[in-house]
């Protein structure tokens, strides 16, 4: 399994590693899509540059597998590169790709449950910034169901409004609160659980 | 409650903080070898084909439907000289002539009309047979240059409330030579 390294929200915007845009990266989402649904491949990887990170995270929160979440940060991508000219801009892009991801990654869990297949766990190396702290938020993360994960993870992780989340998400903003007031209670639990057993 | 709160707020603060994970490096660029690979049609030669869509379809509604006009006027306001005729046995009041479809009248250009016999013998004139019209029905086969103008002549002068029995009425079918 490759390796994850952490990284601080919200993400700051990465020097692409090989021969990418970096004109664009002043450009608004909106206006970025537009270009891309005219068939402007620079303006959508730009796109790809900005929000790899933080649908990287919500796959592989949501599949708890990285080769899984890789697959459907990229088939998110491409199926969105396809669909760009109906994409209306009713939607942020952001809410929108967070649905396209979100979607890939149910049916994974789905495909895992018809076919019962053992998943990986997340991965356990980390270096920063307490390996124990990670290791205990990790666990518990992975320990909740996955309604009530996705949206810790939409909300805390990603930074997210509540109303920004549902819409992500297909809930109501009510729905979000609720869960993620349990999801909350339900992490703190069960890292005072693991605190005492250590 | 304090507690619960303090306890929900450090979740918060440890998810915000150790939640996220960096995608791998090579993602963006694997991603963007996959959309190079996609076809995809620009949208501008999606909207020119949409537009010429709409307007083909709006071009052909509106050639059928003057093709379907100056059909009916072709036929004057006719039948099918079968179902009037059948229509017109049943001794019904005179009918001024009542279009059908297009391909009704194409394949048998024909009219009836159910006028009075004076009337007939005025419009017809040389045409006109006493005899032929003594069963209370006369076909006449006209050159198509003369059909219109008869088929006109007598729609307009159709007789109005002739009941079925009245002797002084006539059927008058227009048959348009080939």
């Amino acid at each position: 399994m490759a390796h994850a390294g952490a990284v601080s929200l919200p993400f700051p915007a990465r020097t692409a590693s090989y021969d990418g845009p970096m004109r664009l990266d002043a450009a608004s989402d909106e206006w970025l899509a537009g270009r891309a649904a005219r068939g402007d491949e620079a303006a959508f990887e730009q796109l790809v540059l900005r929000y790899q990170d933080r649908l990287y995270t919500l796959a592989v929160r949501v599949t708890l597998n990285e080769a899984d979440a890789r697959d459907c940060v990229q088939e998110g991508f491409v199926s969105a590169w396809r669909a760009m000219e109906r994409f209306r801009g009713d939607a942020r892009f952001s809410t929108w790709m967070y649905r396209i991801v979100l979607r890939k990654a149910y049916d994974v869990l789905d495909r895992r449950k018809r076919q019962a297949e053992p998943t990986d766990e997340v991965p356990a190396t980390f270096s920063e910034p307490s390996v124990e702290a990670r290791l205990d938020i990790e666990a518990a993360l992975a320990g909740l169901d996955v309604d009530f994960r996705v949206v810790a993870v939409a909300c805390d992780v990603l930074g997210m409004s509540m109303e920004d989340a549902g819409d992500a998400l297909g809930l109501p903003a009510g729905t979000v609160k609720s869960r993620l007031h349990r999801a909350r209670a339900r992490l703190a639990e069960q890292l005072q659980d693991q605190r005492q057993h250590d | 409650m304090t507690d619960e709160h303090a306890d929900h707020e450090d979740i918060a603060r440890l998810l915000r903080e150790q939640g996220a994970i960096e995608a791998p490096p090579d993602l963006a660029a694997s991603v963007m070898e996959e959309v190079r690979r996609t076809p995809r049609r620009p949208a501008a030669w999606d909207r020119f084909a949409r537009r010429t869509v709409q307007w083909a379809a709006a071009a052909v509604v509106v050639a059928a439907a003057l093709l379907g006009l100056s059909r009916l006027d072709l036929g004057g306001g006719s039948s099918s000289s079968s179902s009037v005729a059948g229509a017109s046995a049943g001794g019904e009041a005179a009918r001024p002539p009542q279009a059908t479809d297009s391909g009704t009248v194409k394949r048998s250009p024909s009219v009836t009309f159910s006028v009075r016999r004076s009337v007939a013998a005025e419009v017809l004139g040389p045409r006109w047979s006493a005899g032929a019209a003594a069963h209370g029905r006369i076909v006449v086969t006209v050159p198509p240059q003369e059909f219109r103008a008869l088929a006109r002549a007598l729609r307009h002068r159709a007789a109005n409330g002739i009941s079925s029995n009245d002797s002084d009425t006539v059927r008058v079918v227009l048959r348009r030579s080939p």
